[in-house]
C-alpha cells in the first residue's frame, strides 16, 4: 500500500479530481471562479503527497485540503466577508453566466442564499453530503468525528437552512411540498 | 411531515445543483503551474541528495584512509568497522523513490489504474459517439442536424465566423464549434469538442487503444491524428503540434467531420 500511495502523481489526482474540488470551493465560496483556490489546493497537495498515509480517500483527502484553503482565504479577507448574496443581486446582469441567471431565477437561488447565511460548519457539511456526494463515513474521517455526530450536525444545518428560507418568506410549493 | 422527510426532501434539492467544472484554459494553467512546481522540489530533493551524497562519501573516504593508516587500530575502535557506514549507495536510494513520482512512469496504483479506466472509456465513448457523427454528451450531428436547430435550444452563437466557404459558430458555454455549410440549409459537417476533460487524453493511449490511426495531417502548427470511423465520418483529435520542446503535448480538441457535407468547404484547424 505505501509503496502504491507514494507513486501516485500529482497529475494523476488533478485529471481526476480538479472538477470535484472546483465544485465543491465554488458553493462553498459562493464564488463562479475559484481557480485561484483550487491551483492553491493542488500545490498543497503536491507538497504533501509524499506524506499521504492513505487513512483517507485521495479525494477526501483534497477536500479537506480544499477546505482548509478556503478557510485560509476566508481569514486573509476576513473583513471581507465572502461575497454576499446582496452582491450578486447588485451585480448587472450582463456580469453573470447564463447558468448564474437560471440558477437566480428558480428555487437553488433561495436554497443558496440561506445556505450562505448558517455557519461555516453546516454549510460544509450539507454540501459535502449532496454536492460532493460524501458518506457520513467520509465526512467523519475529514472532521474526526464519529459518524453519529455527523448526521446530528447534518440535521441542525439543514433545519437552520430550512429556518432561514421561512423567514425570508420564499419557502416554496416546491421545496415544501 | 417527519423532520426526517424533510431532511431528506432538502438534500435532494441540494443534491441536484448544477455541476460547476473547471474550464479547459483554467485547467491548463494550473497544470502548468503545477508542474512548474513539481519541477522545483525535484531540483530542491536532488541537491539535498547531490549534497548528503558528498557528505557520505568524504565520511567513507576519511575512513577508508584512517582504517589504511592504522589510526583505528592504534586506538583500538576496530570494532566501530563492523558499524554500517554511510553508504554512498543511500542517495540511490533515495533516487528512486524521488523517481517513483515522476509522471513519465507508469505505475500500476489504484488511482492510475482509476485514470488510465476513465481515460480508456473515454476514448471508446468518443469513438462509438463519433460513429453517429456526434461528440459525447451532445445531441446534435453531424450530417443531420441543422445549425437552426442548435441555436433554437442553445440561443444565438457567441461567435460566428467564416473560414474557407465554410462557417463555424462557436458556443463558448458548451465548448462547442460547430462547421456548417450555408449551401446545404445550414446543415451541419464538422462537429468540435473543445471539453476541458479532454487535455487529460495523450496520443500514446488513443493509438493503444484505437489502433495506428488513418491518417495524420499537419495544419497551423497543429498534429491532426484522424481515424475513419464510418464511411462518412472522420474523427479527428487535434493536439498542438509535437515538438522537441513537447514531446506529448496536449490534446487542444476533438472534430467530429462530415467531407462530403463540407464541399468544397476546407477544413481548417
Amino acid at each position: 500500500m505505501g509503496l502504491a500511495l507514494e507513486q501516485v502523481t500529482i497529475e494523476e489526482l488533478f485529471h481526476l479530481y480538479a472538477d470535484d474540488v472546483n465544485h465543491f470551493l465554488s458553493y462553498y465560496t459562493n464564488r463562479y471562479d475559484v481557480e485561484d483556490l483550487v491551483q492553491e489546493t493542488f500545490l498543497k497537495a503536491l507538497k504533501g503527497l509524499k506524506n499521504f498515509k492513505g487513512n483517507a480517500s485521495y479525494k477526501t483527502w483534497l477536500i479537506t485540503i480544499a477546505r482548509n484553503v478556503a478557510h485560509d482565504q476566508a481569514r486573509k479577507q476576513k473583513n471581507k466577508a465572502w461575497v454576499s448574496d446582496e452582491y450578486y443581486q447588485s451585480l448587472p446582469s450582463s456580469e453573470r453566466l447564463p447558468e448564474e441567471i437560471v440558477e437566480l431565477n428558480d428555487t437553488f437561488h433561495q436554497l443558496l442564499s440561506a445556505l450562505q447565511d448558517v455557519k461555516p460548519t453546516y454549510r460544509e457539511i450539507i454540501l459535502l453530503r449532496t454536492v460532493m456526494d460524501f458518506s457520513l463515513k467520509e465526512i467523519a474521517e475529514i472532521y474526526g468525528w464519529t459518524t453519529n455526530r455527523v448526521r446530528v450536525i447534518l440535521h441542525r444545518g439543514l433545519k437552520e437552512v430550512r429556518k432561514r428560507v421561512e423567514l425570508k418568506g420564499v419557502w416554496s410549493d416546491d421545496i415544501a411540498k | 411531515m417527519t423532520l426526517q422527510n424533510e431532511d431528506e426532501e432538502l438534500l435532494d434539492y441540494f443534491t441536484t445543483l448544477p455541476k460547476r467544472n473547471l474550464d479547459s484554459h483554467a485547467k491548463h494553467r494550473i497544470l502548468q503551474e503545477l508542474q512548474h512546481a513539481e519541477q522545483s522540489i525535484k531540483r530542491r530533493r536532488r541537491r539535498k541528495l547531490w549534497t548528503s551524497g558528498m557528505a557520505s562519501v568524504s565520511i567513507v573516504a576519511v575512513s577508508f584512509f584512517l582504517f589504511v593508516s592504522g589510526f583505528f587500530h592504534d586506538l583500538g575502535l576496530r570494532g566501530l568497522l563492523s558499524l554500517p557506514p554511510f553508504s554512498v549507495n543511500q542517495p540511490n536510494k533515495l533516487s528512486s523513490t524521488h523517481d517513483a513520482n515522476d509522471s513519465s512512469i507508469q505505475t500500476n496504483n489504484p488511482i492510475s489504474q482509476q485514470l488510465n479506466t476513465q481515460i480508456k472509456d473515454q476514448i471508446i465513448k468518443i469513438f462509438d459517439s463519433a460513429k453517429e457523427g456526434k461528440v459525447p454528451n451532445i445531441e446534435y450531428a453531424a450530417d443531420t442536424s441543422l445549425i437552426d436547430q442548435v441555436e433554437q435550444q442553445w440561443g444565438k452563437a457567441d461567435t460566428t465566423e467564416k473560414a474557407g466557404e465554410g462557417h463555424y459558430a462557436t458556443f463558448a458555454k458548451n465548448n462547442i464549434v460547430f462547421g456548417f455549410n450555408v449551401n446545404k440549409g445550414n446543415l451541419i459537417f464538422d462537429v468540435r469538442s473543445y471539453d476541458s476533460g479532454l487535455m487529460r487524453i495523450n496520443n500514446a493511449e488513443i493509438v493503444s487503444i484505437l489502433g495506428a490511426p488513418n491518417d495524420i495531417r499537419y495544419a497551423y502548427g497543429q498534429e491532426i491524428v484522424v481515424y475513419k470511423v464510418s464511411p462518412i465520418f472522420e474523427l479527428e483529435w487535434v493536439f498542438t503540434a509535437f515538438s522537441k520542446q513537447d514531446p506529448n503535448p496536449d490534446l487542444d480538441h476533438i472534430s467530429v467531420f462530415c467531407q462530403k457535407d463540407a464541399e468544397t468547404v476546407q477544413n481548417t484547424h
